[in-house]
């Protein structure tokens, strides 16, 4: 007897978002697959941010239906021996959320990783991922494991951050891990290692029965192999929401957007006094200088701290301060794009210390 | 002994940096004295009967002349433009100068300020009231409380000697950066009959203005009437004019950090977003008219000239517009303080004649 087609069958149903979402969800019951998520924010519409810019790497679309559009990419590797890379992949508005979009597909590891994350990072532009703090990430999986019933949330493998003392100070180091343990258990590890999830993958169980494998990155990308309905309500779309909350918070900051170029600053807040100690002063202004493609000049460093940035990615500036123990102060200049300063906020996160972004008001 | 050129050039650079930390420090200073007066701590709100104004030109008049007959379209020489001026009510005027460093044993330079603090001691025209006069106004001298004590003890000593005789009230306020776990200003008064501030404060027991509170109007008024440390100002402009223009450019996105690009930006640009952007504009939007335009036309061509002088860059129409040979620095501040520190430490080793100085000089006392 010949075997259905189920992926063939998949393609020809999806017609909108919710057909989209519950085809995902029986295609990873009938067949193996994984679906990768990439939850975005742009306030282009996906025709426009998803065609060809010349390069190595050619888009087309393939069907267009209400809220929902199915393209193809194309990358040609320089090597003449390297085949294409090729593979299909929808991108889904998300309803009830301003500018707010997921990419979806079922695609080659390779395909996403050689292809389709190159594109937008290449498109940086055009779309604004989120990033995840490490608490953020704790109490995110803490409601999906809670909201779907799941036993437990096995971690299998964690890229971290971890801030080493070092003869210099003190280092930041990346590495992997295996902990094979639970989401509980996870957090605590890292805790343990003064560290910081950079992306976790771990599996999903009932009982001892693994439902799904699923990772998440810190920039919100997200796979799946089963229980595809769960992880779409509980994290992607939680994750566009998150991203689209970015956006409002860091968005028209710049002064040429606002009347008569009043700055409209947001503070970093720390519930520990993290600049209680002087030498904090130099770790941080370090942590800044990791800053790519950037100018970091020190206008003052010690006792408070005052630095002016430029980023050479999009032109933005930014004075960042340091007035208070418990708070950075980051101040956009004339211009400042919503990718400049998620930027900066994940270079801090990245390699200084996470904390709770706000707005930081003018008074009087 | 000639120091060795390594470390003039580092002692340079610390002396720009030091010159760079002064004049931040002075634009802190008369933002933070005169927030005591227009911002209400109760209310969180600006005192909307309080304004204030820097670098104002303000005409005196004598007793028996009329306010009127002075004039208001052009600049007099006898003119003033106090670092700092505050109207409460429509009713009460202070004028002040901020002098971070006041001379210690240094009786000319101490006359000097004097004598610029008595012209401020005269019916002054041109203040942002109706009919731009006042019944009276308050003379305060602010200055850094390490040399307080100098200005202190130089007043009492002209005063007694009956040289020095103020006619309206006239104060010293000290003042300090405090470099607590929270930094903020303090103000204090060190002499004189005071003069009162609004609000619950009092500038006998002497104020604290957290720095903090001031991030936002710092942020858009960095520059005040006298002229910037060079490296600072260069690093405004590229910043927030020349890069801006470069990003234009479709070369700009693969420009390496060896690489150059040409751009050409004119003085007029340079004059209208630092005016726009970082002058003390806010304060004067509904008062313009005396106001004099920052940074001052002087001040941008010095610092295009020190392009030049430099080879970063070329006249293109002297005076007017520039060519920048542009490049991505990855400090820019600190790439401008180590120039301008090489040049001086250059200056300072290989002194020229005077009449054969063919290159850029040392940093000058701003006023």
């Amino acid at each position: 007897m010949e075997r259905m087609d189920f992926t063939s069958l998949f393609y020809n149903q999806v017609r909108d978002h919710e057909s989209l979402v519950r085809g995902l969800d029986s295609l990873l019951g009938s067949e193996t697959h994984t679906v990768t998520a990439i939850p975005y924010v742009s306030d282009q519409a996906p025709l426009d941010c998803f065609r060809s810019q010349g390069g190595k790497r050619t888009v087309d679309v393939l069907s267009t239906y209400d809220g929902l559009q199915l393209f193809e990419l194309v990358f040609r590797p320089p090597e003449d021996n390297e085949g294409l890379v090729k593979g299909r992949f929808f991108v889904a508005k998300q309803p009830n959320l301003a500018d707010a979009y997921v990419v979806l597909t079922i695609e080659s590891v390779d395909f996403v990783r050689r292809a389709l994350l190159p594109f937008v990072e290449h498109n940086k532009h055009e779309f604004y991922l989120t990033f995840l703090r490490h608490e953020d990430l704790r109490s995110l999986l803490g409601s999906f494991r809670s909201e779907y019933g799941f036993t437990d949330l096995r971690v299998v493998r964690a890229s971290l951050i971890s801030r080493f003392p070092s003869e210099r100070g003190e280092a930041i180091i990346p590495s992997l891990s295996w902990p094979r343990l639970g989401l509980e258990g996870a957090f605590k590890y890292a805790n343990e290692q003064n560290a910081w999830f950079r992306s976790l993958t771990f599996e999903a169980l009932r009982e001892s029965r693994v439902a799904a494998e699923v990772s998440i990155y810190r920039n919100g990308v997200t796979k799946t192999d089963g229980d595809f309905l769960s992880v779409y309500a509980s994290l992607v779309s939680r994750l566009c929401a998150l991203a689209r909350s970015n956006v409002e918070l860091f968005g028209h900051r710049s002064r040429r957007e606002n009347p008569d170029l009043t700055v409209r600053p947001l503070a970093i807040h720390f519930d520990v006094e993290q600049f209680e100690d002087v030498e904090e002063n130099a770790k941080f202004i370090g942590a800044m200088r990791k800053l790519d493609n950037a100018s970091v000049s020190v206008v003052h460093g010690n006792p408070y701290i005052s630095l002016a940035v430029m980023d050479y990615s999009d032109g933005s500036a930014f004075d960042i301060w340091v007035l208070n123990p418990s708070e950075i102060l980051i101040v956009p200049q004339f211009r400042s794009t919503v990718a400049a300063i998620k930027r900066v906020i994940s270079c801090i996160f990245e390699n200084y210390a996470e904390g709770t972004i706000r707005d930081y008001p003018r008074v009087g | 002994m000639v120091m060795p050129e390594l470390q003039q050039i580092e002692q340079q650079g610390k002396a720009v940096r030091e010159q760079i930390d002064d004049y931040k420090d002075t634009v802190f200073a008369i933002l933070g004295f005169c927030s005591l007066w227009f911002y209400d701590e109760t209310t969180r709100q600006n005192r909307t009967y309080v304004k204030v104004f820097q670098g104002r030109r303000l005409s005196p008049y004598g007793s028996g002349e009329h306010p009127s007959s002075v004039g208001s379209e052009s600049d007099n020489e006898k003119d003033i433009t106090p670092d700092l001026g505050i109207v409460v009510r429509d009713e009460r005027g202070i004028v002040g100068e901020v002098k971070k460093n006041f001379p210690r044993d240094d009786v000319q330079r101490s006359d000097k300020i004097f004598e610029q603090l008595k012209t401020y001691d005269q019916n002054l025209q041109g203040w942002p009231t109706a009919d731009e006069s006042l019944p009276s106004h308050h003379i305060v001298l602010l200055v850094h409380q390490t040399t307080a004590k100098s200005a202190e003890d130089y007043y009492i000593s002209e005063a007694n000697k009956g040289t020095l005789v103020f006619s309206r009230p006239f104060s010293i306020v000290r003042f300090n950066r405090s470099d607590q776990r929270q930094p903020y200003f303090f103000f204090q008064l060190a002499h004189g009959q005071g003069c009162p501030i609004e609000g619950s404060g009092d500038l006998g027991h002497g104020v604290q203005v957290p720095m903090q509170a001031l991030v936002h109007l710092y942020s858009e008024c960095k520059l005040y009437d006298a002229q910037p440390p060079l490296p600072y100002l260069l690093h405004l402009i590229w910043e927030h004019v020349i890069t801006p223009i470069a990003y234009q450019d479709p070369k700009f996105e693969r420009l390496r950090w060896n690489q150059k690009l040409d751009v050409n930006v004119s003085v007029d640009d340079m004059l209208k977003t630092l005016y726009e952007g970082f002058s003390f504009r806010h304060w004067h939007l509904k008062y313009l008219d005396r106001q004099p335009e920052i940074p001052r036309r002087r001040w941008i061509l010095e610092a295009c000239q020190f392009l030049v002088s430099c080879d970063l860059a070329k006249w293109v129409i002297q005076d007017e517009e520039l060519a920048v040979s542009y490049k991505k620095h990855k400090d820019v501040l600190g790439d401008f303080v180590q120039i301008k520190a090489k040049l001086d430490a250059k200056t300072l080793m290989n002194p020229s004649l005077p009449g054969f100085d063919g290159g850029t000089k040392p940093h000058q006392d701003p006023k």
